[in-house]
């Protein structure tokens, strides 16, 4: 029983258990120090339903092996233009949600596919390589917003050229799934559209990765020269997950936008990315392992401590910013920490 | 003609930067003067940074993305002596002592951290450098005059926690280093060509009975420089330039003694020890060499350079950003050393110095051309965002591309 | 009493539960010539990673006995300390930087240097490379073996034959050089080169330096040792002076278990011969590394069981990986008539030809998903069994994956906490049964293992070979099965080929003699 208690300790990792520890301490602080528990606590569960298909991304790329999706700026660029598409032909409520969704597939699709070709080629190097390509392809994508073509008034500069870097939502569909239908327990407002939509995405994954081409996309993950033993096409399982991982990265930020209340381009998808791989690290995924649970219960425990952390804080230390600082120590101690756990595996 | 072919083929990287960096010029239209001057300040302020990055390359733990926790190194030292009030050269000796002190233990830790993810140090520098950042901003923000008990009028932000986030030198301080001694570029260039000829005067005393063609090879080079140097003296529109512009000599020297250093390690047992680890930690082992041990000198090399090169770069700013001034120092400086014609496993001082002067040119004129041709100015500055970020996925690509086939033809071949 | 330079008593060494040296004697003089001979796994390697300190050894909790040097009790903890005695290695595999000078290689970590203003301060690792001194010293290493190469020329443009007599100068350029290990030096030598090998290492010995020598080439052992120590299975058969045998003694000696196999029960070849061919191979290379198949043709007969059998290196190996479709191939393999495409494993397993690879812990398991997993991953992909249709969609059945699973468990006996257990946590015979089962699973009409033994413990050994020839009794499935254990293969296959040099060398019955076995081995024509 003692050895299992320490083996699941190993398993679960130092860092982990810090965040953990770190995120109910503050969770039990907030009513301790009388602050407005019942506001904060709905801020904190708003922030994990916004959040959650942005960490949802990690499955499937991460179990057909190809590492942390680092490159998740791809996807949320094609988010991004699906709902400035929409938004452009002055698409409003549903009808816009759903068209910038539908608008963004394919060039999520396309996209995916060629970062899968991309990936397929520097075998052994994907993280790196994801992380500055998405770089790369942020700061194209800047010159591209100021020159793209605009119809809707609401979305140019005011002065000058090109896009506005932050799109107020008000007018389209900000807050479509959230207040699709709140629920307020004595006052604790629950989201519960947004977390409908996050359940019905992790739910249409766990299907597919319970399908024949999920499992294959497991085993070739996991053990690629296994796979192809055994006729699976590891390369095509990869572009498969890579692929998918894009979609929902674009499903990803149109529903974080429609809860920020902001559709936010130029350099701010930037690092994005780090957010949702520390997140999905934080809920106990390692490098080819990452289940549905890892996602909800990793994106739960960091965005509650992003959220919870500024209001504990101010109150110990006035005036300091200290959530960021928190954010950046926990996000790249646990890369950190998976990354160092993964070479000494070899 | 085929030699030819092969300088095109082998520098294809430097040659399109360079021509790059001519057509912004055309288009940008900025007087020669200020494009020199400008050039100048920047080459010096950043030369140091790009020279940082060579040793770990040599030791094949490619690209040092943690190159970023030096220069918060150097940002720290410069915090603790505008505290103490130090200016002149006396405060650039000690916040250079105090900066190595710092990056030895950062460099250190992330040797240490490095020989755990062997195979994965890039990435991992990156996040180092992110991860670093954190704990710089906690014990700068949060910790100072709250655990550490700290206050300054000048520095301190009114509530008494933490550093200011825009951290002005105190007087004395901006470009202490680069003031002390300035000269005009023509008579530095005299300077140079001067010890030029006495160094060939003496190889020719010393070797060159023995072989008449080679003396005759370096005479007609001479003749050449000397050419162009007069050319540059004589000419009067491109003399003007060269008198206006001035070079700070301490800052030249520093850099010069720096490149000396990674130039002078490489030709030393240390030198090929980190050559041996670089081409194979496997065979390396086996031959005795401590491999861990070896890999964690280069990384702490690479720390103490890089934070000797912010120093550099603060001194002449005089004013930084406390929180921000070191994001971009990684992928600025990594991008130069690509542009100057390295590789991920291969990289010279030569090349260092070429990438940092094209880097810097296209720097300095992107957002005059990028506003000349559409009318903004920040297509330019975007398309240097562009281009750094640019430059490293292609190198990175590339890199893998030619190691996965190599591994295949390895595969092959047995 | 003569110059005895080393000297091993009862050398034990066990990793994990296996035993693989069992109390080794040898002794060695200066200026000897010793030669350690024995199939693949006899103990030959790992004796001398005992002797050169590898952290193989000392990772895994050290060796049992005693090493004297020069009449000194030394215990060697890391090839550091080897060198510092005066033991040098020529690896089968070069350890060579191919981007450096000759100099350079053998020169490695031994640079001489000058020192300079900073060297004094710092130390001597900041000394200035002598290059001068270093081109010269190597100059003469290079000139005591004859080898004519500038030291100046990068080794990675020279031909392998060069490669090895670097390594070999490299050695000979330490100082105090006493004792230099050949790990299989001709391996991949012409014979020119061999040739010119041997007489080196005659004058190296003339010289005062030992030689340990490690061949399978049984000509070349006899000809240059002084003495011979013959290993078989972690145990000292029998140490031979100059003279006292010949290659066919030799042979004997490698092979034979005093296990009489002239009259086991077998069925007669005759009879196996007369069968349908299912699978005509002819001239099929297959380029593995380090396995070469160079021209193998045979005939596999339906619902035998055939055996391959041959020195590590000579290519018995790639012949069941070239046909699985793992490697780049050549040449033509015939199923039923039917072409077999190379490099395609689904086509190959779509006709019923399945594969268990002697790579376990690579391509063998998935380690982190359950043993369920794992038996039932090929029957998913090839046989689409195991998946529920729910209208237009598919998924995972693991009611039906638990029971194929848990049949599977009982009847290997695959000693588990359950079908969910992953198998990283498994004894390595475990892991080779869940292995098996995968294959079977798939219910494949001709089945290639190889090496399903290797490496463990005899429990399992004997369930997962009762268990082939009963799936070849009772199914007829027939079974080509690679190994590197000639016992286990002479108790169960119908036919025996031997591969040498990449190519089948001979088809033997089980019954027939050691010598033969042996000899054809290594090559020499029985």
């Amino acid at each position: 029983m003692k050895m299992k208690c320490r083996q699941f300790f190993e398993e679960f990792g130092v860092t982990r258990m810090i965040a953990v520890g770190f995120f109910l301490a503050i969770a039990i602080a907030v009513p301790v120090l009388h602050l407005n528990t019942l506001t904060l606590y709905s801020q904190a569960l708003t922030r994990m339903a916004m959040n959650g298909v942005l960490v949802l991304t990690m499955v499937p790329i991460m179990v057909c092996g190809a590492g942390m999706n680092f490159a998740l700026p791809i996807g949320i660029i094609c988010g991004l233009i699906g709902g400035l598409i929409s938004m452009n032909m002055n698409l409003q409520g549903f009808t816009g949600f759903f068209a910038s969704i539908l608008f963004s597939l394919p060039f999520s699709l396309v996209m995916g596919y060629l970062y899968g070709l991309l990936m397929n080629r520097v075998k052994g190097s994907e993280m790196m390589i994801a992380t500055y390509v998405g770089f790369a392809v942020i700061s194209a994508m800047c010159i591209v917003w100021l020159f793209v073509p605009i119809d809707n008034l609401v979305l140019r500069m005011q002065m000058g050229r090109g896009l506005r870097k932050d799109v107020v939502l008000t007018d389209f569909w900000a807050g479509i799934l959230d207040d699709l239908c709140p629920v307020t327990i004595g006052g604790l407002t629950i989201p519960l559209g947004t977390f409908l939509f996050l359940f019905l995405m992790c739910f249409l994954v766990y299907l597919y990765m319970h399908s024949k081409t999920g499992i294959m996309m497991r085993a070739a993950g996991q053990n690629p020269g296994l796979a192809a033993a055994n006729g699976i096409n590891v390369d095509r399982m990869r572009i498969w997950g890579i692929t998918l991982s894009t979609v929902l990265g674009a499903i990803g930020i149109l529903v974080y936008a429609q809860s920020y209340g902001f559709m936010q381009f130029y350099e701010s998808p930037k690092m994005m990315s780090f957010s949702a791989v520390a997140a999905v690290l934080l809920g106990g995924a390692s490098n080819k392992r990452a289940s549905i649970f890892n996602v909800i219960f990793g994106v739960m425990v960091f965005q509650g401590i992003l959220t919870l952390s500024m209001p504990v804080a101010n109150v110990l230390l006035p005036e300091s910013n200290i959530s960021d600082i928190v954010r950046m120590i926990i996000s790249n101690g646990i890369i950190l920490y998976a990354l160092g756990k993964g070479s000494g595996k070899k | 003609m085929k030699t030819i072919k092969q300088f095109f083929s082998e520098n294809l990287v430097v040659i399109f930067f360079a021509l790059l960096c001519l057509g912004a010029y055309l288009i940008a239209g900025q007087a020669p003067y200020v494009v020199v001057s400008d050039l100048i300040n920047r080459v010096m302020r950043n030369s140091i940074l790009v020279l940082a990055l060579i040793i770990p390359i040599m030791a094949g733990m490619g690209l040092n993305f943690g190159i970023v926790v030096g220069a918060m190194s150097a940002q720290a030292a410069i915090i603790l002596i505008t505290h103490w009030r130090m200016t002149g050269m006396a405060g650039i000796v000690v916040a250079l002592l105090v900066c190595t002190v710092i990056s030895v233990i950062c460099g250190y830790l992330l040797g240490m951290l490095f020989n755990k993810t062997r195979g994965q140090e890039m990435i991992t520098g990156m996040i180092a450098g992110y991860f670093g950042n954190g704990i710089y901003l906690l014990i700068f923000l949060v910790l100072f005059g709250t655990v550490i008990p700290f206050w300054d009028e000048e520095l301190s932000i009114r509530s008494g926690i933490g550093i200011k986030d825009t951290l002005k030198m105190i007087d004395g301080m901006k470009g202490a280093m680069d003031n002390v001694w300035k000269l005009q570029l023509s008579q530095v260039l005299i300077a140079v060509f001067v010890l030029y000829t006495l160094y060939m005067a003496y190889c020719i005393v010393k070797r060159g009975r023995e072989n008449r063609s080679a003396v005759k090879i370096s005479v007609i080079k001479w003749l050449i420089w000397g050419a162009a140097l007069a050319a540059v003296l004589l000419i009067p529109s491109v003399s003007a330039v060269v008198t206006r512009c001035k070079i700070p000599m301490i800052t030249l020297f520093f850099v010069i003694l720096v490149s000396v250093l990674c130039q002078f390690i490489t030709s030393t047992k240390l030198g090929q020890d980190f050559r041996s680890v670089g081409m194979d930690i496997g065979i390396a082992e086996a031959s005795g060499i401590n491999v861990n041990r070896i890999r964690i000198l280069a990384t702490i090399f690479s720390t103490v350079i890089a934070s000797w090169g912010q120093l550099a770069f603060l001194q002449n700013m005089g004013t930084f950003s406390t929180y921000t001034a070191q994001q971009n120092v990684g992928t600025f400086s990594i991008a130069a050393l690509l542009v100057g014609g390295a590789s991920i496993d291969k990289a010279t001082v030569r090349q260092a110095f070429i990438g940092v002067v094209l880097f810097q040119l296209l720097f300095l004129l992107a957002p005059s051309a990028g506003t000349k041709i559409f009318n903004d100015t920040q297509v330019g500055e975007y398309f240097r965002t562009v281009i750094s970020n640019g430059v490293i996925a292609v190198a990175l690509v590339l890199h893998a591309l030619n190691k996965n086939r190599k591994k295949a033809a390895q595969a092959d071949s047995i | 009493m003569q110059n005895v330079l080393l000297e091993m008593k009862q050398i034990e060494k066990e990793f994990g539960q296996t035993k693989v040296l069992k109390g080794v004697d040898l002794r060695l003089d200066a200026g000897e010539v010793l030669s350690l001979v024995g199939e693949n796994g006899a103990g030959k390697s790992t004796l001398m990673n005992i002797l050169f300190g590898m952290q193989s050894i000392v990772s895994t909790g050290g060796y049992g006995g005693e090493i004297l040097w020069e009449g000194q009790t030394v215990k060697i903890s890391s090839p550091a300390q080897a060198m510092e005695l005066g033991i040098g290695m020529v690896h089968q595999e070069f350890m060579l930087l191919p981007a450096y000078t000759v100099t350079e290689n053998v020169k490695l970590n031994r640079e001489i240097t000058k020192s300079n203003l900073i060297s004094r301060v710092l130390g001597p690792s900041m000394g200035t490379l002598d290059h001068k001194t270093m081109q010269q010293e190597t100059k003469e290493a290079l000139d005591k073996i004859h080898l004519n190469v500038k030291p100046d020329i990068q080794v990675g443009s020279m031909s392998v034959g060069f490669k090895q007599f670097v390594e070999i100068a490299r050695e000979i350029d330490k100082k105090n050089i006493r004792l230099i290990v050949f790990d299989e030096p001709t391996a991949v030598l012409t014979d020119v080169e061999s040739r010119w090998l041997m007489d080196t290492i005659k004058e190296i010995t003339a010289a005062g330096v030992a030689v340990i020598f490690i061949s399978h080439k049984l000509n070349e052992v006899i000809e240059l040792s002084d003495r011979i120590v013959v290993l078989r299975d972690g145990e000292l058969v029998q140490t031979l002076e100059r003279g006292e045998t010949d290659a066919t003694g030799l042979a004997r000696l490698m092979v034979g278990r005093n296990v009489d196999f002239s009259n086991i029960e077998g069925r007669p070849v005759e009879e196996i011969e007369k069968r349908e061919v299912v699978m005509e191979i002819r001239d099929l290379k297959v380029s593995m590394p380090g396995e070469k198949a160079k021209s193998v043709t045979i005939d596999i007969h339906e619902g035998e069981i055939l055996g391959f059998c041959g020195l590590a290196g000579q290519g018995k190996l790639a012949i069941s990986n070239g046909i699985a479709g793992l490697y780049p191939s050549s040449g033509e393999v015939r199923y039923k008539g039917e072409t077999l495409p190379f490099g395609n494993p689904l086509a190959v397993l779509k006709k019923k030809i399945g594969f268990v690879s002697e790579d376990r812990r690579g391509i063998g398991l998935l380690l982190d998903e359950s043993i369920r997993m794992n038996i039932c991953l090929l029957a998913m992909q090839i046989r689409n069994r195991f998946f529920r249709s729910f209208g237009f969609f598919k998924q995972v059945d693991t009611k039906s994956m638990k029971e194929t699973a848990d049949a599977m468990i009982q009847e290997l006996g695959i000693k588990c906490t359950g079908d969910a257990q992953h198998p990283s946590a498994l004894s390595g015979g475990n892991q080779q049964k869940v292995c098996i089962a995968r294959a079977v699973v798939f219910s494949p009409d001709v089945l290639f293992v190889s090496e399903p033994t290797r490496g463990i413990d005899i429990g399992a050994k004997k369930v997962i070979l009762d268990y082939l020839v009963r799936l070849n009794r009772e199914k007829g499935t027939t079974i080509v099965m690679t190994s590197s254990e000639l016992t286990e293969l002479r108790t169960m296959c119908d036919r025996i080929a031997v591969i040498y040099d990449g190519k089948v060398k001979a088809i033997l019955k089980p019954t027939d003699s050691d010598e033969k076995f042996g000899l054809l081995m290594s090559g020499i024509d029985a």
